[in-house]
């Protein structure tokens, strides 16, 4: 691939890298070493096949689609489901020093199912369209938005659980 | 609209991405309902927190690029001169040169190789990175298929079929501009790809036998005086050189 090729897929793709670790590192199941090794061959299988991504569509969603289907064929070889224990979201994400607010968010978000946890995270915290999740996904978008629902919903039963005021702020 | 089907529809309308229709109905239904209204604003606080809590940490991502660019430089050269989508002339240009100080015979093992690791390319995005939809899956999708591509060999789904296993989808491909039939076969060793063209008496360039490291996966060519094709699987786990001799023998 020519210098330009490079340079474009560099100056488009490599600039996402953050938002796939931090989904890598929320989701993943064997710590940051095992969500970087997953980022990096998601960029690598980019790269290898840039040619094949449509100039003018979302290239942050195109790489989120590699790197999801590249967790699941992980996932698949390792025969287990996604299990995101809430230690290991804490331990990666916040200082161990900083009890606060947010890391009592990212405790409870980590209770979710990781069914919830990845329709949220994408909506959310990523800012992708309802129709972008479900072809990432490969479910239908009436389905998206249930799952959104039951996750909020989920989200704020467990925040008013651990945290009984949190209902009285609202 | 009532509480329920504004509750169906709350997730689209907090993206931003109802229509002007239901944007309207959405507003209409909020300033007359305190319940709805409590819930949309209980929702957004909950999303508004999340992000917050999530973006605190800038992930450290200095190793992964530095990892990335590093091995970016070092992508092996057929994959930089023979990608999908590098203007042909400059494949075509690379080949002759290929031709011309090195001879005939390197050539053909190169052309043989380089369409092996289209095959093994084609295997590794079609089922594990882009999932592309326009299959014909197995049963009276496939029979259509195999009528419509090889109607001289009705039988041939049964003939390639790898001992223990059962046809899940087939599609058309490109290697390296030949156009071949991908089968993708359910083995007790894992997922089989079988890339298959007919060939009557032609005198043409067959996949290769190679490893694409990269991917872990291992290809094995084949040919009978018909057709021409490949066996792509897991390195190590299919039997591919086994399957490519079975296929030899049965077609």
């Amino acid at each position: 691939m020519g210098a330009d090729r490079t340079s474009e897929f560099e100056s488009m793709a490599l600039p996402h890298a953050a938002s796939l670790l931090r989904y890598a590192i929320h989701l993943g199941d064997r710590g940051k070493a095992e969500a970087e090794d997953l980022v990096q061959e998601t960029l690598l299988a980019a790269w290898r096949n840039f040619s094949q991504f449509e100039s003018g569509t979302n290239c942050k969603a195109w790489l989120f689609r590699i790197l999801i289907n590249l967790r699941y064929k992980r996932l698949r070889r390792a025969g287990r489901r996604a299990e995101v224990p809430l230690e290991a979201e804490e331990s990666h994400l916040s200082r161990p020093e900083n009890i606060s607010r947010n890391a009592e968010m990212r405790a409870a978000f980590a209770r979710l199912s990781p069914e919830h946890q990845e329709v949220m995270h994408l909506a959310v915290v990523e800012g992708f369209e309802i129709r972008e999740i479900g072809e990432m996904l490969r479910i239908p978008t009436g389905t998206v938005m249930s799952r959104l629902s039951r996750a909020r919903a989920q989200l704020r039963a467990v925040l008013e659980a651990v945290r009984p005021s949190h209902k009285e702020k609202q | 609209m009532n509480c329920e089907e504004i509750r169906t529809v709350i997730p689209r309308y907090m993206a931003g991405e109802s229509d002007a229709a239901e944007a309207v109905a959405m507003e209409e239904h909020l300033a007359s309902c305190r319940q709805c209204a409590a819930e949309l604003e209980a929702d957004q606080r909950v999303d508004a927190c999340l992000r917050e809590a999530m973006l605190e940490d800038e992930p450290d991502t200095s190793a992964v690029i530095r990892h990335v660019v590093a091995r970016m430089e070092h992508v092996p050269w057929w994959q930089r001169y023979f990608s999908v989508g590098m203007p042909r002339f400059a494949a075509v240009g690379a080949l002759v040169l290929l031709v011309f100080f090195v001879g005939r015979g390197v050539y053909v093992h190169q052309a043989e190789n380089n369409i092996a690791m289209a095959a093994a390319h084609d295997h590794y995005m079609d089922l594990v990175v882009l999932k592309r939809t326009d299959w014909a899956y197995s049963g009276a999708p496939s029979a259509a298929f195999v009528q419509t591509n090889f109607p001289e060999t009705p039988d041939l789904v049964h003939m390639i079929t790898p001992a223990g296993g059962s046809l899940e989808k087939v599609r058309l491909c490109s290697l390296k501009g030949t156009h071949y039939a991908h089968f993708v076969f359910q083995t007790p060793q894992g997922e089989v790809s079988v890339f298959l063209r007919r060939a009557p008496g032609e005198d043409t360039y067959k996949p290769g036998n190679v490893h694409d490291r990269s991917n872990g996966l291992e290809v094995a060519g084949f040919s009978s005086q018909t057709f021409v094709g490949a066996v792509v699987g897991q390195d190590g786990l299919v039997p591919a050189g086994e399957i490519a001799a079975q296929e030899s023998r049965a077609l």
